[in-house]
């Protein structure tokens, strides 16, 4: 993080255009969140950063203008605002290119609007963000669901000093995961490895193809890792959730291999398990209103930087979206590591603006 | 010189017989028994269902045939349109009904982008057995945008067919020939006109579009009418072959596209005189229309210029007490007549 | 739903068509010998062909001004195609529609439109008659993002949706409308957004990935003919040239790079690059295929140029139906 000092009090909006759209509108029952939903959102999170006291507000534009209309008369208040250049094509490159830009800003503080695969292309961008996560997208197992106004005041706090970071946040975990070059046409060694990351899970699946990205059958699962298992979420860390429940607080996180017959017949049903042996059978809903039935061979407790490898041919899923397939062979690696963004707590933060919570005032600890 | 009411030229249905039916009643005839017949018509449009349309036109046709056959859609005449061009190329038979003529405003590009071209665009390869139902005719103080005769801008688009019914007998009859085409067509009801009675056959017959009647024959001058100026028109017949002893021949061409020039400029050839009356404004109207096709085909039979009686160029006035002379009547038809003959026209 | 080794071949085959169609006819176009206006459909090959891979064959499209794509991927002959561009006796139309009403009705493709916005409507009717007949067939309206703005686009979707209709409506937002961007003319971003207005639901899906959009279509495609009405799908996708003719830079209305960032995307090469690289169809099967395919157009080209002016005795039939 910059020297908060030296740059005027910073929070950045980075609100995904196409978050709360993809095809899970049709393949499941997830809501549309339309434009002037965000745009409302927006304004009100920049409204509340002001109100926190934010003298920057740096938005991420897109091709469609939200930015520009939720400030609409705000600079009036005499707070600086910088909008980000407008790219070419609307994309999740855009999330991260602005989370890049928050950091080399300064932002204090960044508020994040979308679901859970906004919030990966936004730790791509900038790692250790301090975020604040609000949903607006589809699968939202690491945002949450609350008031933009307050979580703009909040991100106004840190921003400004009023609160400290350390006191009103915690460090979240990531999967980070690294994927090797795909073997070259002759056969030579492969060339290398490329970073990738999630925040809250990573699954091989047995597609072929990223096409329109969301993962929804339950009958292509090969195997995931979790980072948060919570009971109490949607998407396909559910599934993970049912066998080892993981907090987002704590360590590690869930290994699950599902079985050879996950994709036969009669898993649709409520019923017992599919095939007999040690497979389990796990019903959990992997989209907004889609509970699938997924039979399991093994699921174990994943240690701390503990690595996984898979094995394609597949696709791999982050966070819910295909986004990087595997040849045949070709191997990718996922660790569970503490080093994930800061997620600002709006809650905790208002309190210790309230004089309710004491500063600590030191960085909170890493496990 | 005699007059005398002749049956209708051209029809299926030899005679009239002597039942009686209003109007629109004959046209809910045509509905029920077309509808019973084929299984591909059905009928759509605003408040058709259950209401059986504003007017009624469609009464009884959802108890029998249901929703699936008779839509009530929304306020919408593009879709309304829409619908039956895209239904009738993919094989129905669809009758789509307009509530006012004015609204074909509203639904122009579906009907004359789309409807009328769509079998010439396509080199011939598409059928469009759409029919669009629709009431016109000014004289119920519904005022400038419900009371409208738009013919004339319909039967300047090539592939449409246009057709003004002027009796009971008629719109039954030019109904079925317009659900049974295999051509766009539109079918104007006059709202006046409703409750007009008159005999109608039983069976289910066709009068074929395209095939003028000539309602009254005579010999002094031709009147060529359509939708209620046909009935104008021969109560202004009756009165001055009463009074002055001048027989009009009044020739209704039924359809004003395709338009029976033939049997028109027959009669003009014969009573060397004509007048064309209509309900629509006189600039740009059929009577225009007419009387250049006239004074092609027939210049040198004709004593006098060729007359036309119509709407002044103003948009449909509210109150009765301007309305009632805007609209044509017996009165203006008689002293239009008469100005054409050269006879002295009293009040004038 | 994974595409199974034919569908990709048929994706493959269905964008090639089009874009080896395309760039001929923008050749010919370029060498005045064909007359009239030509809008070339080059970019988004994917929505057409995901789409229409994803339908029956008995499925109607109704189609736009930009409408080759949309027969070519229906199936249509490239031959009459391009001798109805060029005006000719054997075109599809018999040189009566060209390029704006080029159609084939046999393959239940209902023509393209020169009026924006006037194929849903007739989409919808199309959906009315499906289901009138009890059959599971759907109709799919393709349009863009301007034809969304007209009216006639609103009164179709609203009463596909009130009657609960068998259409998949298909918007193909390329950014522009004519020479202006989609942002000038539009206070929303995703034309999707309009879908919960109409109470339907709607997707967004990359209109540069074929097998995205296929992805999409099927969905659509089932929900419909499950009886459970319309569904909208918005495919993000861009024209390579201009609105008409076969500039691709130099516009006043947007910027060479907008235009060199989404060949980046260009559909047909990274359809390539995936499926050679997951191994399913070889770099040799796809030149093969290419060859193929550019031999069917070159053919096409040479039957139009071969092929007849209409007999001036045509001009005045096909105007009515004649009736016994």
């Amino acid at each position: 993080m910059s020297d908060i000092a030296s740059t005027p009090a910073t929070v950045g909006v980075i609100a995904n255009p196409l978050a709360g759209k993809d095809i899970r509108r049709l393949v499941a029952e997830a809501s549309p969140t339309s434009d002037m939903a965000k745009i409302g959102i927006v304004r009100r999170a920049v409204i509340g950063a002001i109100e926190g006291g934010a003298e920057r507000v740096i938005l991420a534009d897109d091709r469609r203008g939200i930015a520009a209309r939720a400030i609409d008369g705000l600079s009036a208040s005499g707070v600086k605002i910088l909008v980000l250049d407008e790219p070419i094509i609307d994309s999740g490159m855009n999330s991260q290119r602005a989370a890049r830009r928050c950091r080399e800003e300064g932002a204090g503080a960044v508020i994040v609007l979308g679901g859970d695969g906004t919030h990966r292309d936004v730790a791509k961008g900038w790692k250790s963000a301090p975020l604040i996560a609000l949903s607006t997208g589809t699968n939202n197992v690491f945002p949450r669901q609350i008031e933009a106004t307050v979580a703009g005041h909040a991100a106004g706090l840190v921003a400004s000093g009023r609160v400290v970071l350390a006191d009103a946040s915690a460090q979240a975990k990531c999967i980070e995961v690294e994927v090797e070059s795909a073997q070259a046409d002759d056969g030579g060694a492969a060339a290398g490895v490329t970073d990738d990351l999630a925040l809250v899970d990573v699954a091989l699946v047995s597609n072929t193809f990223t096409a329109s990205r969301a993962v929804w059958d339950a009958s292509t699962l090969r195997e995931l890792v979790a980072a948060i298992a919570e009971p109490a979420t949607v998407g396909l860390s559910a599934v993970a959730a049912a066998l080892a429940p993981t907090l987002r607080t704590e360590p590690g996180g869930v290994h699950v291999r599902f079985g050879e017959s996950n994709g036969s017949e009669g898993l649709d049903g409520a019923g017992g398990p599919a095939s007999p042996g040690p497979d389990t059978t796990v019903r959990a809903p992997i989209a907004p209103g889609l509970y699938s039935s997924v039979v399991v061979a093994s699921h174990r407790r994943l240690g701390s930087g503990e690595a996984v490898e898979v094995e394609g041919p597949g696709s791999l899923s982050f966070d819910g979206e295909r986004d990087v397939t595997l040849q045949r062979g070709q191997r990718a690696t996922m660790t569970i590591t503490a080093d994930g963004p800061h997620v600002i707590d709006v809650e905790q933060a208002m309190r210790c603006a309230a004089g309710t919570t004491p500063s600590k005032h030191q960085p909170a600890e890493n496990d | 010189m005699s007059a005398t009411e002749t049956a209708p030229a051209g029809t299926a249905a030899a005679d009239p017989g002597e039942r009686e039916l209003t109007y629109l009643g004959a046209f809910n005839e045509a509905m029920f028994q077309l509808m019973r017949q084929d299984e591909d018509i059905f009928v759509a449009g605003e408040d058709v269902g259950v209401q059986g349309g504003v007017f009624g036109s469609f009464k009884g046709l959802a108890e029998e045939f249901g929703d699936r056959r008779c839509v009530d859609t929304p306020i919408a005449e593009q879709a309304i349109v829409g619908l039956g061009i895209g239904a009738a190329v993919a094989g129905l038979r669809p009758v789509v009904d307009l509530m006012f003529m004015d609204f074909v405003m509203v639904a122009m590009d579906q009907i004359a982008n789309q409807a009328a071209k769509l079998k010439y665009m396509f080199g011939g390869k598409a059928e469009l057995p759409l029919t669009i139902t629709t009431n016109g005719g000014a004289g119920l103080s519904a005022a400038a945008q419900h009371s409208q005769s738009l013919e004339a801008m319909l039967c300047h688009v090539p592939g449409l067919k246009v057709v003004m019914p002027s009796s009971p007998y008629d719109l039954k009859g030019l109904m079925v020939a317009c659900v049974r085409d295999n051509n766009p067509t539109i079918i104007v009801k006059n709202k006046r006109m409703f409750g007009s009675t008159g005999p109608v056959p039983e069976e289910l017959y066709e009068i074929p579009l395209g095939v003028a009647n000539v309602v009254r024959e005579g010999a002094d001058i031709t009147v060529v009418a359509y939708g209620r100026m046909v009935e104008e028109s021969a109560k202004a017949a009756k009165r001055l072959s009463e009074e002055q002893g001048i027989e009009c021949e009044i020739v209704d061409p039924r359809t004003v596209q395709p338009l029976d020039t033939e049997t028109i400029v027959a009669s003009a050839k014969k009573t060397n005189r004509i007048v064309v009356v209509h309900e629509a404004v006189r600039f740009g109207g059929l009577g225009a229309e007419i009387a250049a096709q006239v004074q092609e085909e027939a210049f040198d039979y004709l004593d006098a210029p060729v007359g036309r009686i119509a709407a002044p160029f103003s948009p449909i006035p509210f109150s009765p007490g301007l309305e009632g002379h805007y609209v044509p009547n017996a009165k203006r038809i008689s002293a239009g007549i008469l100005e054409t003959l050269g006879r002295p026209v009293p009040g004038a | 739903m994974e595409p199974s080794l034919e569908t990709l071949r048929d994706l493959h085959r269905r964008m090639l068509r089009i874009r080896l169609f395309e760039e001929a006819a923008g050749r010919l176009f370029e060498g005045n010998k064909m007359p009239g206006f030509l809008h070339l459909y080059v970019g988004q090959e994917a929505v057409a062909s995901g789409v229409c891979v994803a339908m029956r064959e008995d499925d109607q499209v109704s189609s736009t001004h930009r409408g080759h794509g949309h027969l070519v991927a229906k199936g249509g002959d490239l031959s009459k195609m391009m001798a109805e561009l060029m005006g000719k006796a054997d075109g599809y139309c018999n040189g009566k529609g060209g390029s704006m009403h080029i159609c084939d009705l046999d393959l239940n493709m209902l023509g393209a439109n020169g009026i924006v916005g006037g194929g849903a409507p007739i989409a919808v009717g199309a959906g009315f008659a499906n289901k009138y007949r009890g059959n599971d067939t759907v109709s799919v309206a393709f349009f863009g993002d301007g034809s969304t703005n007209i009216g006639a686009f609103h009164e179709a979707t609203n009463m596909a949706a009130a009657l609960q209709l068998p259409v998949l409506f298909v918007c193909e937002n390329n950014e522009y409308g004519e020479y202006t961007p989609r942002h000038k003319v539009m206070a929303i971003n995703d034309v999707v957004d309009r879908a919960a207005g109409y109470g339907i639901p709607g997707v967004i899906v990359d209109g540069m990935d074929a097998i995205a959009v296929y992805e999409a279509a099927m969905e659509g495609l089932a929900r419909a003919r499950a009886g459970d009405g319309p569904t909208f799908i918005e495919a993000k996708t861009y024209r390579y040239y201009n609105h008409h003719g076969v500039q691709t830079l130099g516009m006043k209305y947007r910027t060479d790079e907008e235009v060199e960032e989404w060949k980046k995307k260009d559909c047909i090469e990274a359809f390539e690059k995936r499926v050679t690289e997951a191994g399913l169809i070889t770099a040799d099967e796809l030149a093969s295929t290419r060859a193929d395919i550019q031999a069917e157009v070159d053919a096409a080209v040479e039957f139009g140029e071969n092929s007849p002016m209409p007999d001036v005795s045509t001009l005045l039939t096909d105007v009515y139906t004649e009736m016994a």
